[in-house]
């Protein structure tokens, strides 16, 4: 499975009836990192549960490395992407690391000796070895997201779907989180109202206002246009003030 | 009472992990639980009308609590809480059996007022075993125990998803009475419309909680089929010994009358 990501004339309504999302088009190729921008209640997190499978659109496709989510595909998909919630805390649900970063890769059959790679190597790759016998109650925010984190690498997905990665960080938490994400050569989507973090990560941005689509381009072109952001109760990063 | 609510958070998050030390915290805890267990049953198993027997097996948890290094008095205290409810199950038994057994200082003692002690009695020292067999082993190795001892994943992951939820209501109760209490103008007690609305926020918060928490496992491919643990514990000699001296002690208890 190669790993891009592609929404075609997607729509999604929540039970309710209310439109979340109206005719998204849009194609990640691998290896990008986009930006997906927006004010509050403009569609982000609802597209990112779309990516997983978690939601299924009203209508219209969602292709996860060139497999349509459906039913049958659910387990291939959620394979592939892993999604990084918001809040740390409603990530990380067991006793401990050790069994929080092991609870997806034992989802997915292997045998223990390969679950307890897959958890050190997450683990490593987060820089957060040390706290594998701790208790997720027991951890800083910025520990808990790194976790949150190391939880979805070790199910070695091909894309990442982060919301929000740095809120209630502090500026050093941050700082390192932007750096681990760096070295990243997942396809990353990362939803966020961060717009240095956006500036700083993703070359790409796309802007969501009202569940559609209002601007798609490179960082430069988006955050040069003071005009487009304002309008979309959006402002510019300080890299571009 | 948003102190409180940081003492009880404590307190749960210490419980997770068990924080005794001690000959006890040695063993490994499945004979800890299996003789908890055991224990348990065989003192359900006295009949009420044998108070004095049933008094006799607070003996051998005073003398666990000093080698857990548990302070006994604090399971005491704790223990305590389940008194108004177990009084009431015995309140029909005062009641229901009016035969008079003895007479002390003029004051007729009925059977009722016996079994009623013994219910009480019992209620006490069971809550008492299952507190110290939580405060030395721990939520997380009892669980690991449970599921080591034969019971099904499915029981474990729900009892050990319980104990986390209950921590993160307990942190969004503290968070609304936070909220409450910086506008309260240092008002001690709220009115009970006030309560009435925390509540059913707490309640909407725990259901938008439970979703989100739901999301994030079949995310990671969840499908209720999961083998939560990976126990590494061995069972040793050890074990095997304190399970053989443990089981002597219980059914010497059980068994033998001293009358």
């Amino acid at each position: 499975m190669h790993h891009s990501l592609e929404f075609k004339d997607l729509y999604y309504r929540y039970p309710n009836g209310q439109e979340a999302l109206r005719g998204i088009n849009l194609k990640i190729t691998h290896g990008e990192h986009v930006a997906l921008i927006g004010a509050n209640g403009a569609g982000k997190s609802t597209l990112q549960l779309l990516t997983n499978g978690l939601l299924m659109p009203s209508s219209g496709e969602v292709i996860v490395g060139g497999v349509k989510l459906q039913p049958s595909t659910l387990r291939l998909i959620r394979q592939s992407v892993g999604l990084v919630f918001q809040d740390a805390d409603n990530q990380l649900f067991m006793s401990t690391v050790e069994e929080d970063v092991a609870f997806g890769p034992r989802n997915l059959g292997l045998s223990e000796e390969e679950v307890s790679g897959r958890v050190i190597d997450a683990l490593r790759e987060v820089g957060a070895e040390h706290l594998l016998s701790k208790s997720p109650t027991q951890l800083s925010g910025g520990e808990k997201r790194r976790i949150a984190i190391a939880t979805t690498l070790s199910m070695t997905p091909s894309i990442l779907v982060m919301d929000e990665p740095t809120a209630n960080l502090d500026p050093k938490s941050r700082r390192q989180l932007i750096t681990l994400l760096r070295g990243f050569d997942h396809t990353l989507l990362l939803a966020t109202h961060d717009m240095d973090l956006a500036a700083e990560l993703c070359r790409r941005i796309v802007i969501l206002s009202q569940g559609e689509i209002m601007a798609d381009g490179s960082a430069e072109e988006i955050f040069l246009n003071k005009e487009l952001l304002e309008s979309c109760s959006l402002e510019q990063p300080y890299a571009y003030r | 009472m948003s102190r409180s609510l940081d003492k009880i958070l404590f307190e749960l998050e210490q419980v997770a992990q068990g924080h005794s030390s001690g000959l006890a915290s040695t063993i490994d805890p499945r004979a800890r639980t299996l003789v908890a267990i055991i224990f348990l049953f065989g003192l359900l198993s006295i009949s009420l009308n044998d108070i004095g027997r049933i008094a006799i097996w607070a003996l051998p948890l005073i003398f666990l609590a000093l080698l857990c290094r548990v302070n006994y008095l604090s399971l005491l205290s704790r223990s305590l809480i389940v008194l108004p409810f177990v009084a009431l199950i015995g309140l029909f038994d005062i009641l229901h059996e009016r035969e008079v057994v003895a007479t002390l200082l003029g004051i007729r003692i009925t059977q009722g007022w016996i079994m009623a002690l013994a219910i009480m009695l019992r209620a006490i020292i069971s809550v008492q075993a299952i507190l110290l067999l939580i405060l030395s082993t721990g939520i997380n190795p009892i669980c690991r125990a449970l599921q080591g001892l034969g019971l099904p994943s499915l029981f474990v992951l729900q009892l050990m998803m319980v104990y986390r939820f209950l921590i993160i209501m307990i942190r969004q109760l503290q968070e609304l009475m936070r909220a409450a209490d910086s506008r309260s103008a240092a008002k001690s007690h709220y009115p009970l419309s006030l309560w009435a609305h925390l509540v059913g926020e707490l309640l909407l918060r725990a259901v938008g909680r439970a979703k989100v928490i739901n999301q994030a496992m079949k995310a990671r491919l969840w499908d209720g089929r999961v083998p939560i643990f990976n126990d590494k514990s061995c069972w040793r000699w050890r074990e095997t010994i304190f399970m053989i001296l443990s089981i002597t002690g219980i059914a010497l208890m059980r068994y033998i009358n001293l009358k």
